[in-house]
């Protein structure tokens, strides 16, 4: 083979690159740019909206059971506890579940709320370890259960927690998240404007910075830590992103851990959440969607953009690190348990927009980025790269994320009355170019090694380090 | 690489988006300006209100110039928004003379009613319809006109709209009305949320009885589903019902939604002809009917006796979880001693057991906390 002709061999392989890269520009610019429009203009319809509900909501309830899977929780337990006591809303109970903490987390909550042991029969809907103690109390009212049981993880807690529940709803939230006042209130409406209402996601927004008392916010600033004010940047793009945009459609594919509704019963049909992935989150709203079609019932899975709960993000990079490479490996796990989703009629635009999304741009993007670097060094090695091109290109793609964030993020404080200083406004505008850039590229790396290593039935909490807050 | 298209696009999309944070900050200044604007229109507001109550209290007729004023500006929902929010403030004051100032101003609320409908916002329209509900509890009437929109906003798609029409209809205090609303709401089988329908009707402000008669009179020719939420109704309202209860608990050719509704009735308000009924199903083990036992042997709880004891012991042996549950719950609340259950903690039934244990655990933790506090 003469050097012409490898020459013109890897012409044709970049050209190719070249299209594919094209192809795949257009369509993720396209997607951030509708999702950043439509998700900011229903925030301000839902503020709107508000100001004249806020005349006309009643007082309206459907029980609902809050269940908080904790492990090693000690530090901020009962800190989450006391939030959800003062929250605003007639019938809910709270069911902590210690999945075998190694530390004091059962016995700090046993003394902080005087409880009781009780003889707790679980009626066993769904698989999930052996419990060990159950421990009530009865605080403002409100029915507190603690059970700690054999470790299993996570989805195994969640699954104790859904066993033993009393009411038709759940809500499963993260033991270091504390819920707004209203968040009850919020995330419940959906299920009264339609009784096909199967499952509500809430709105989750980093606690760093925020001053938080019970349940209302006194004082909201970004956080001292860059890394956490990236992160808020960040929160802000994707929620626009992949949940108010795909909600339009009935597509939302992921319901955050975090702060999530659930219909209890067919939540058990469908065989609760799988102990066996790191993504239980969002494999069971994947599998929500799945088992409904499959067995035409009709339902639907709802954001509410105003249920907010906020949450602590982590302010080092070696836990944030952590925690990506855990959600990559459920995001891939979940996208390969329900692979029968992909391009597959049957599943209409869950398949065809929400799956295809999730797996180009969310899962096959660490790769593809990373294979774009890579082609991008071969094209000046064979000195075929157009440099100022490539150069303003990356400045122009870099400032169009940019100003995606900060579009976003504006239209998340405006919309949910958070006073920003002066200093936060620069602070933002200076970090949504390293949040684009920087912070973006680390992160690709970290998923793109995340699946080395990877074992199915691995079972991980993925700890981060916590800080004690106070709520009260 | 070249890739014109792409930048193209980009570029489009940056305009856009920097469009946007504009927006937001103009939305920024709009509303904070908005809310001054505001405190300045509410003081105005409430000066001429005030005003208007004052002339009426002693006799005369409000200004005709304040109408004329308030007919051009509650076209924009802020005003309204404004108006809605003095009258509310003025209301403890003024209650004597509302419905005189109001009946005087219908003139200027008339053409609101097209102008609020026409804007197909339903945001803007259930404001409107809320605004309504407001004035009609203030002034105590419900003119025919404002029925009508009433019953016309119930085929709105909007959740909010249909239930401040609903709400407006249950403080109208007129049976009528009310049973025409579920008749439409019925017919044209509209997906408005049963719960909300329940509640709803609780909180009719009309006389109470007059409307279960009225609903009982039409009851055949609604659906189940709205047969149901009317049942519920009369199990939270009254305990004289308890013959037309009776006989649907009896008809086995009735939907079981129905008949478990009647169930929760007897556990309610007991009933001795219902008592051979609910033992008979707490007894039934049948597995497609383990619903009825579930639900009877909690309707239970309200017939003490041995009998009852007997049939709650024997629903503890059922395989079914809820039952057991509904059996062991009754049996604590009818206060059966442990004398009584001995030959459940001595059997060999764990999940009996089990399930007893708990419940009994559960009743000493709550006396223990009464004694504690």
């Amino acid at each position: 083979m003469t050097t012409e002709t490898i020459m013109w061999i890897a012409k044709l392989i970049l050209e190719f690159i070249n299209i594919f890269f094209v192809v795949y520009l257009i369509g993720y610019s396209t997607f951030l740019f509708l999702s950043v429009t439509v998700g900011s203009s229903e925030l301000f319809k839902k503020k709107r909206q508000y100001r004249m509900m806020n005349a006309i909501q009643n007082n309206y309830f459907i029980p609902i059971s809050i269940i908080v899977p904790a492990y090693n929780e000690e530090v901020t337990v009962t800190s989450t506890v006391h939030s959800l006591l003062a929250l605003d809303y007639k019938v809910y109970e709270i069911i902590v579940v210690d999945d075998g903490s190694k530390d004091n987390t059962s016995k700090v909550m046993i003394d902080e709320f005087g409880m009781l042991p009780v003889r707790m029969p679980i009626h066993r809907q769904l698989k999930c370890q052996q419990e060990e103690f159950v421990y009530e109390a009865k605080i403002h009212n409100v029915h507190v259960t603690l059970i700690r049981k054999t470790n299993g993880g996570k989805a195994d807690a969640l699954n104790m927690g859904i066993n033993a529940s009393r009411f038709p709803y759940f809500i499963c939230i993260d033991a270091d998240s504390v819920l707004q006042f209203d968040s009850l209130k919020k995330i419940a409406l959906p299920l009264l404007e339609n009784e096909n209402v199967v499952a509500v996601g809430g709105s989750v927004r980093p606690s760093n910075g925020a001053k938080i008392k019970n349940g209302h916010i006194v004082s909201y600033k970004l956080p001292k830590s860059i890394l956490a004010s990236m992160q808020t940047l960040e929160y802000d793009r994707s929620f626009l992103a992949s949940r108010i945009l795909l909600d339009k459609f009935n597509g939302a594919l992921i319901i955050s851990g975090a702060f999530g509704l659930f219909q209890k019963k067919l939540v058990i049909e469908s065989g609760g959440y799988d102990a066996n992935t790191m993504g239980e989150d969002m494999e069971l709203v994947v599998k929500l969607h799945e088992y409904c079609i499959a067995n035409d019932i009709p339902y639907l899975i709802k954001y509410a953009t105003d249920a907010i709960c906020w949450s602590q993000v982590p302010e080092r990079l070696r836990d944030l690190m952590k925690q990506r490479k855990r959600w990559h490996i459920g995001l891939f796990q979940s996208l390969w348990t329900h692979r029968r989703l992909a391009v597959n009629p049957r599943y209409g635009s869950v398949s065809f927009i929400s799956f295809t999304y999730f797996l180009l741009y969310e899962l096959l993007s660490p790769y593809i980025e990373i294979f774009g670097i890579l082609s991008v060094l071969m094209a000046l090695w064979l000195d075929m790269l157009n440099a100022p091109f490539a150069l303003l290109f990356t400045g122009i793609y870099a400032a169009f994320g940019a100003i995606m964030s900060l579009t976003s993020f504006f239209a998340r404080t405006q919309t949910l009355d958070l006073k920003l200083s002066f200093v936060d406004v620069l602070k933002a505008i200076g970090l949504c170019f390293f949040e684009v850039t920087i912070l973006r590229s680390i992160l690709a790396f970290t998923r793109f090694f995340s699946l080395l290593g990877y074992r199915r039935k691995k079972r991980n909490w993925g700890k981060i380090e916590r800080k004690k807050i106070d709520f009260r | 690489m070249n890739g014109m298209g792409v930048e193209l696009l980009v570029y489009i999309y940056l305009a856009v988006c920097l469009a946007m944070i504009f927006f937001n900050i103009a939305t920024i200044i709009i509303s904070k300006r908005r809310e001054k604007a505001n405190e300045k229109r509410r003081a105005l507001y409430t000066s001429i209100i005030r005003q208007d109550l004052i002339s009426i209290r002693e006799g005369k007729q409000a200004d005709r110039r304040h109408y004329r004023y308030m007919k051009r500006n509650m076209r924009l929902q802020e005003n309204l928004l404004v108006f809605v929010q003095v009258m509310l403030k003025l209301q403890p004051d003024f209650s004597a003379e509302m419905p005189a100032y109001l009946d005087q101003l219908s003139g200027a609320m008339d053409p609101l009613i097209a102008h609020y409908k026409k804007h197909n916002d339903p945001i803007r329209y259930a404001f409107f319809l809320y605004t309504l509900r407001v004035f009609q509890q203030m002034s105590g009437v419900t003119p025919p006109q404002v029925e009508s929109i009433l019953l016309d906003a119930l085929r709105e798609p909007n959740t909010y709209c249909r239930e401040n029409a609903l709400q407006a209809i249950y403080k109208s205090g007129e049976t009528g009305l009310v049973i025409r609303a579920l008749e439409v709401i019925d017919s044209a089988q509209i997906n408005h949320n049963k719960k909300l329908l329940t509640d709803g009707l609780l909180s009719f402000t009309g006389n109470k009885d007059e409307l279960m008669d009225g609903l009982w009179n039409v009851f055949e020719s609604f659906g189940t589903e709205m047969q149901v939420v009317i049942l519920d109704y009369i199990r939270f309202c009254a305990p004289s019902h308890s013959d037309r209860m009776l006989a649907i608990l009896k008809d086995e050719k009735r939907s079981p939604e129905l008949r478990f509704s009647c169930i929760r009735y007897f556990g309610k308000y007991p009933n001795k002809e219902a008592y051979p009924i609910l033992i008979e199903m707490a007894q039934n083990t049948a597995n497609h009917r383990w619903e009825y036992q579930a639900i009877a042997c909690s309707s239970l709880a309200g017939y003490p006796g041995n009998e009852t004891v007997e049939t709650l012991k024997r629903a503890l042996h059922v395989s079914n979880w809820y039952v057991r549950y509904n059996a062991s719950e009754s049996l604590t609340k009818l206060g059966a001693s442990y004398v009584d259950l001995i030959d459940v903690f001595d059997g060999n039934d764990r999940y009996a057991r089990e399930i007893l244990q708990f419940q009994l655990d559960m009743k000493y933790n709550q006396q223990k906390e009464a004694v504690a506090r």
